[in-house]
């Protein structure tokens, strides 16, 4: 069996500002096989956005990984220098991210963020680049592609920006796409329309998307297995089904049980119990003890 | 470490104490000038031309910066040329804050007719260079030291009405003062007890920063020669010692330290004003 | 579309030049004593002085007056110097290429320096060469023009006398030169050796005007460089794998610029009102050190004809400043 396209072994990493220490992940494990689409599920302040980060080598300047190792197609990515793993990015890994309208500069116009990645990384030539670009907008339905590359992304309403930042990230036909949070930001419908391209560019392409969410919708709908994370470690994973069928952590359960069911108006509200909560931080804290002895 | 100590500290921030000091320093040179200057500054003695600072070769004790082209102590003209910076200083930069203040306020609270006049009133000043307006108003009215007070407030309340006026147009929107709006209260109290104390920090901010202008505008036009002072102006001692540049660089040289000294010690206060009291910057 | 926002900017500046020439009008004639006595020798008899005064238009009520004057000014009869004794419109136009040249070269010179300071700045942020030129914006904020240019001739005329601290060329030289446009009529005739001694007569004026903006200019680009290195576009275009360098070069920077030429828009007109000083201690011939003549003499004809061009090159230069901040920034050009 082929070695996992991503392999992230005990890695933890901490926030420094000059007052305190925070550690923010405490020992993650995942992989994820090629083709596969796995979620990483979790509430905000989970960790899960620094996951992302640290595959990418885009962490801030105060977080410091301690600790684990991440591994991408049998490389070490931690400790790589700079220009090797610039290399690595957009070529073979790329990223799909939260607020569609921010994550493109304001003042270039779309064809030139499309056509640098393409440039960069394949030396393309300004014609076939430009024809590539129109392929790319096409494949993500965008129609009108000649206009739109003329445009700022100002023009463009949030669900386009959307498909142009996908666009991008398929540009160079990568092994691994980072999605964060990517219909988040997006009205629900426009959401639905969001998944399904990705999920159909995914099947098309064979690529391997962590996908990145609080939504648990979206991970039952999109994802093939899953992740659940909190407070910097994963407490469950396995296939999607399996998981949301009979959940073995009691937070997997909260979760699932947390999420509004609109087939089921009769049901209400259950929030994640706040015992639970404070059991689980008890539990982080001690294997934090745990791992600071040793 | 209570809270009491840690708020002193933060207050007190390096550069307004190195400022605050300068400044202090300065002041008390222009107070006591008559009882601390060793010679009559305008006693001229031309056997005693030219008589370099005491630590270079030539120099003389009893002239501790030397003399000028016509045989007047420097120290004693420095000391005494601080009196009218100090005053232009005080006078020139308060006068120009509450002018700018009072019609930024007026401006940005009362908006509509009012706002639209003194903007324009403010767009109109700032279309000529100040210091053109301040040579200009002086050549018209004629030398001393009202006259240099009312160019520094002519060319200085603009600075402080737009930035006010810019202040309150957002204060005025906030809840507290729709509160006190629907509590009944006057415009001229809503303006001054909820609106003012708002806006101090940065009208003390600018007022130091003013106070360095107003230093340098009374420097200038000494300088051309309109002074504000008959004893001893900065601006004038360095009008003189520009002809005898190469003979007696130090009739220069120590007046133009002295304002740079006063500007930059104004600079380091407003620096300190500010991040004590933006409670952004402190952190 | 940029041309209709040119022209409706243009057509927004006018009230302002109305007040500004009402300021002007209002400033001349408060100066207390008679403007006609002080413009008489002793001799004069009675007619004479009444015959001037309905020259100058004295006769009439103010408003008229006012009138009067606008139309002046539109047409160009700025009136005769009292000092020189020549047309103060032709007096003007004679010196105001010195200024002009002056003004633009302080003007590339902060902004090039500016811009250099505030890139360092950032690329090496936490390291020696990103302090120093930190210190040195720091120490230039302060330091007002007047004093620079006084510290250069200082420094320039006694302790290392390389370049010339005064007068715009050697006199001998004024003949060579058709306009009044020095420098670059040098550079474009071709007559590089006359060229580079304008040029070190420049240099100190130039440097000394140039270096408070070049401190406001690093200052502000560096706050908006960092503010615009927190987007989000940010992150997308490291992940597409380029180096810091081109990041900041090809996506901050154009992003930053966007507020930092608002507000170092604000300064360039106290660049230009600055050449009033700087030319008079580098007696550097151009309008600025003609005012200092006027002022002395009261010369009121020429101190009118200097303000008012000084107000039109003001109200002229703000209005560039905001249609290059149309030009820069995508979302103002639809609206």
């Amino acid at each position: 069996m082929s070695p996992p396209l991503l392999e992230i072994s005990n890695l933890r990493l901490e926030i420094r500002s000059p007052a305190r220490i925070s550690p923010i992940l405490r020992g993650i494990n995942l992989s994820l096989l090629r083709g596969q689409i796995r979620g990483l599920v979790g509430e905000s302040g989970g960790g899960k956005t620094m996951v992302g980060k640290a595959i990418m080598g885009l962490l801030p300047a105060n977080a410091k990984i301690t600790a684990g190792s991440i591994r991408f197609d049998d490389q070490e990515l931690i400790g790589m220098p700079d220009s090797m793993h610039r290399r690595l990015l957009g070529r073979r890994i790329s990223m799909i991210l939260q607020q569609p309208s921010s994550a493109l500069n304001p003042v270039l116009r779309i064809e030139t963020q499309m056509v640098d990645v393409l440039r960069r990384h394949m030396g393309l030539g300004r014609a076939v680049s430009r024809r590539r670009a129109l392929e790319l907008l096409d494949a993500v339905q965008i129609r009108a592609p000649d206009k739109v590359l003329r445009q700022f992304p100002h023009e463009l309403s949030g669900g386009m920006c959307q498909r142009v930042v996908i666009a991008i990230a398929f540009a160079l036909e990568p092994s691994l796409i980072i999605a964060d949070e990517p219909t988040t930001a997006l009205d629900v419908t426009i959401q639905f329309q969001i998944l399904k391209l990705i999920r159909d560019l995914q099947r098309k392409t064979g690529v391997g998307v962590l996908f990145i969410t609080h939504d648990l919708g979206v991970v039952a709908k999109l994802c093939d297995e899953v992740s659940v994370i909190f407070g910097g470690r994963i407490l469950e994973e396995g296939s999607a089904e399996a998981v949301f069928a009979s959940p073995s952590h009691p937070y997997t359960s909260a979760l699932i049980a947390a999420s509004p069911r609109h087939d089921q108006p009769e049901r209400g509200l259950h929030p994640i119990p706040p015992e639970l909560i404070a059991r689980l931080w008890e539990e982080t804290a001690f294997s934090d003890r745990e791992y600071a002895d040793a | 470490m209570n809270a009491a100590v840690l708020a002193v500290r933060n207050f007190v921030s390096a550069r307004l104490v190195v400022g605050g000091a300068a400044l202090a320093f300065l002041i008390l040179l222009a107070i006591t000038a008559p009882w601390i200057s060793p010679h009559d500054p305008l006693e001229q003695d031309f056997l005693l031309q030219y008589v370099p600072p005491y630590w270079l070769a030539g120099g003389n004790p009893a002239f501790p910066l030397g003399t000028d082209n016509l045989g007047r102590d420097i120290l004693s003209r420095f000391i005494w040329g601080a009196r009218p910076a100090m005053e232009v200083m005080v006078l020139g930069a308060s006068f120009s804050c509450i002018f700018g203040v009072s019609a930024g306020l007026l401006a940005g609270y009362l908006g509509g007719r009012t706002d639209s006049i003194v903007s324009r009133t403010i767009d109109v000043f700032m279309s000529f260079p100040p210091i053109l307006l301040a040579i200009v108003l002086v050549a018209l009215v004629g030398p001393g030291l009202g006259t240099v007070i009312m160019a520094v407030v002519l060319i200085g309340w603009t600075r402080f009405a737009r930035v006010i006026r810019g202040e309150v147009l957002v204060l005025r929107e906030q809840d507290y003062v729709t509160a006190a709006r629907l509590l009944g209260y006057s415009p001229g109290r809503i303006v001054f007890r909820e609106l003012l104390p708002n806006v101090l920090p940065i009208i003390l901010a600018l007022l130091s920063l003013e106070m360095g202008h107003a230093i340098v505008v009374e420097a200038v036009l000494a300088f051309i020669g309109f002074s504000s002072s008959e004893v001893a102006t900065w601006g004038g001692i360095i009008a003189d010692g520009r002809n005898y540049l190469n003979q007696a660089w130090w009739i220069m040289a120590f007046p133009m330290l002295a304002i740079l000294t006063a500007v930059m010690a104004l600079s380091f206060v407003a620096d300190g004003l500010r991040s004590a009291t933006d409670p952004v910057v402190r952190r | 579309m940029p041309i209709a926002y040119l022209l409706r900017r243009i057509a927004l500046a006018g009230p302002t030049l109305l007040g500004a020439a009402l300021f002007v009008f209002v400033l001349i004639r408060i100066a207390p004593g008679d403007p006609i006595a002080m413009m008489v020798t002793g001799e004069a008899t009675p007619e004479d002085i009444a015959k001037l005064r309905a020259v100058y238009g004295l006769h009439h009520s103010i408003p008229v007056q006012f009138l009067i004057f606008l139309r002046d000014i539109a047409t160009g009869n700025f009136g005769t110097s009292i000092s020189l004794h020549q047309d103060v419109l032709s007096l003007v136009f004679e010196r105001l290429p010195a200024t002009l040249e002056l003004a633009v070269a302080a003007m590339l010179l902060s902004m090039v320096c500016g811009l250099t300071f505030a890139l360092v700045s950032v690329y090496w942020r936490g390291r020696w060469p990103a302090a120093v030129v930190d210190a040195i914006a720091a120490a230039a904020l302060a330091v007002p023009e007047f004093l620079w240019a006084l510290l250069l001739i200082l420094l320039f005329g006694v302790a290392i006398p390389w370049l010339p601290i005064s007068g715009r060329i050697e006199p001998e030289n004024i003949a060579e030169f058709h306009t009044q446009f020095y420098l670059v009529e040098s550079v474009l005739t071709g007559r590089f050796a006359l060229a580079g001694e304008v040029l070190a007569h420049l240099v100190l004026p130039a440097l000394a005007l140039a270096l408070p903006l070049t401190a406001v200019i690093a200052r502000v680009l560096k706050s908006s460089l960092l503010q615009a290195a927190d987007q989000e576009y940010v992150l997308l275009a490291r992940a597409k794998g380029f180096e810091p360098g081109y990041v900041l070069w090809h996506h901050l920077l154009p992003n930053a610029l966007i507020p930092a030429v608002t507000i170092s828009g604000m300064h360039f007109t106290l660049l230009l009102g600055g050449t009033v000083l700087v030319e008079l201690i580098f007696s550097y011939p151009g309008i600025g050190n003609m005012l200092y003549g006027a002022a002395i003499n009261r010369d009121l004809p020429l101190i009118q004809g200097i303000t008012i061009v000084f107000a039109v090159m003001f109200i002229f230069m703000n209005i560039l400043i905001d249609c290059s901040y149309a030009l820069i920034n995508p979302r103002v050009r639809q609206g």
